[in-house]
């Protein structure tokens, strides 16, 4: 069987509706408990808050990416050193 | 609420059970008892450093720290993350060698082996601030515990601090370090979801990121400040006082058992990812998650418990339920590892590595839970009597911990010239410093101690070492730790 049937399947089943069921399940619930998000927004746009500051901007986005980058890198490398190590190890 | 106190009760008993079923398979001799046969593999071990390192602090004392100081919290996201890193790749794999090759089963123990010469006094010193201080910090926990259930619940606060204590040491008694581990794998999964998608629903609520930021501003721009509003040269202390927090991470000894219990050196390379991930999105959380109640609720009478407040008003039992577990299980996990390690170091480290005496099974087991009991009992009269900020109380203990080890530990593993006396003077020295430190108004509020008991006990190790005479076999230890 090709695989667009099996997924037209998934599809027609609903279970790819169930991430967004529970969403909306949150997102009552927070309304019920907090109010409206549109008067949180409205609140937001009545305020002179030029841009984010960058350090926010680094220290949520950037530095994150570079810190998963380097700990990749040095998976990678260290990962390769030690496969090296076992087959030299192996035919010794 | 009684729904979500139920489905938060129920979640806790299965993560229990869970790491008391792992028990059945550990080998029964106190290697397995107290190291689990050396045997574990890189989600276990990183997601024990993990959940055993992050405690009640990420949900109280951290998030009541964003709430009054905003961003600033980010810092310590910074040093964390790097001194998790340098943990895994330079102090885990040569600790884990040494101590496999040795036969060590702790950080006292390494530290003997190290040092035949004063291998007694380094053993006696090292337990003793292992045992002293992790009575402070369970302390500190059963504080976090206090705090959440009365803001939750609505308990008194005494009653709440004596009921976390009989939960903690009632489970601890009755599994060995396996089932501590594994408990941990299933609660730091839970603490690292809830840390992950919690701040994603609520900043998606309040209107977007920028949104968010806007509101935040409103309130208090300081909270979108580097260093909460401070500039100059108090600002830079500031921040460097709680990134400098990182280098505490290298001496922590529920932290460093974990290495030593790895499997191989594969496994700690495949858990430095796992780790910094997880700092990365504890520390980011719990920030982010503080600024959240501060823009939500921006009047509460402790910050500290900001969150589990924001849990119980704004989500659905089933929901609130699950993110209580996981407040609960980030306070159990740790107090269950400094529990375990206390009587790990009275029976192995004290009763028979300084004493000498081989207790016999039944009283090894009997000493073993009696010292649980003690640490439960002293650590909820510290807390009943002395009900200090969870934030500041954590720091303090952590800092003793991490300028008493750290240096001398790092310095032992990768230099020749390093001698048993250089090292307990500068255990000494971490802890007198951090202690004087603490205790001194205008210091402690120029920087945390950490970092200035980090750099006494560095240079004390090192000139006291270089003044003594040079250790002979100090070539073969070096060589334990390589490859």
């Amino acid at each position: 069987m090709s695989r667009t049937p099996r997924r037209q399947r998934y599809f027609d089943k609903g279970s790819a509706r169930l991430p967004l069921i529970l969403s909306q399940c949150v997102t009552i619930q927070l309304r019920a408990g907090l109010g409206e998000p549109a008067e949180a927004r409205r609140d937001a746009q009545c305020m002179n808050m030029p841009e984010i500051p960058f350090f926010i901007t680094f220290a949520f986005i950037i530095f994150p990416a570079l810190a998963s980058a380097a700990a990749l890198l040095y998976y990678r490398r260290a990962m390769r050193r030690e496969k090296t190590r076992k087959k030299g190890a192996g035919t010794e | 609420m009684n729904t979500a106190l139920y489905v938060s009760g129920l979640c806790l008993m299965v993560f229990i059970a869970i790491g008391l079923a792992s028990n059945r398979y550990f080998s029964k001799s106190a290697e397995g008892f107290y190291l689990g046969d050396r045997d574990f593999g890189p989600i276990p071990t990183a997601l024990s450093v993990g959940a055993s390192d992050s405690s009640g602090w990420v949900f109280t004392g951290a998030v009541g720290f964003a709430y009054a100081y905003g961003v600033s919290m980010m810092w310590i996201c910074i040093g964390y993350t790097i001194g998790m890193f340098c943990n895994y790749i330079f102090v885990a794999p040569a600790l884990r060698r040494y101590t496999r090759r040795t036969g060590a089963t702790s950080i006292p123990h390494y530290f003997a082996l190290r040092f035949p010469d004063e291998g007694k006094k380094l053993r006696a010193f090292a337990s003793i601030v292992i045992v002293v201080f992790f009575v402070v910090y369970t302390a500190a926990q059963l504080t976090s515990a206090g705090k959440s259930f009365e803001a939750v619940v609505g308990w008194d606060y005494g009653r709440a601090v004596w009921a976390a204590a009989f939960i903690s040491a009632f489970y601890t008694l009755l599994g060995g370090y396996r089932a501590v581990v594994w408990t941990d794998v299933v609660q730091g999964a839970v603490i690292i979801a809830v840390l992950f998608f919690a701040p994603l629903i609520f900043i998606t609520y309040i209107g977007g990121w920028h949104a968010f930021w806007e509101r935040a501003y409103l309130l208090d721009p300081r909270l979108l400040t580097f260093a909460s509003g401070l500039k100059g040269h108090d600002g830079a202390a500031f921040a460097f006082g709680l990134a400098a927090g990182g280098l505490g991470l290298l001496g922590q000894p529920h932290i460093l058992q974990r290495f030593i219990t790895a499997r191989d050196d594969a496994t700690l390379i495949t858990s430095a990812v796992i780790g910094v991930a997880w700092v990365l999105i504890q520390t980011s959380g719990s920030t982010l998650l503080g600024v959240i109640c501060r823009v939500m609720m921006p009047a509460v009478p402790d910050p500290e418990f900001a969150f589990p407040l924001l849990v119980v008003r704004s989500l659905d039992p089933l929901a609130a339920g699950i993110v209580l577990a996981a407040v609960f299980s980030a306070i159990l996990s740790t107090l269950d590892s400094l529990i375990v390690l206390v009587a790990q170091t009275v029976q192995l480290d004290i009763i028979e590595g300084v004493f000498g005496r081989k207790l016999p099974e039944r009283s090894a087991a009997l000493a073993g839970r009696a010292v649980v009991a003690a640490v439960g009992v002293f650590g909820a009269f510290i807390a009943l009597q002395h009900q200090r900020i969870v934030f500041w109380f954590v720091l303090y203990a952590f800092a003793v911990m991490g300028a008493s080890f750290a240096p001398p530990l790092i310095l032992s593993l990768f230099c020749r010239r390093i001698t048993g006396r250089g090292v307990l003077c500068g255990m000494a020295a971490g802890a007198a410093v951090t202690i004087a430190w603490y205790n001194t108004p205008p210091l402690k509020g120029f920087m945390y101690e950490l970092f200035p008991a980090f750099i006494a006990s560095a240079a004390v190790t090192a000139a006291v070492s270089l003044f003594s005479r040079a250790p002979e076999d100090a070539e073969r230890h070096i060589e334990l730790t390589k490859r």
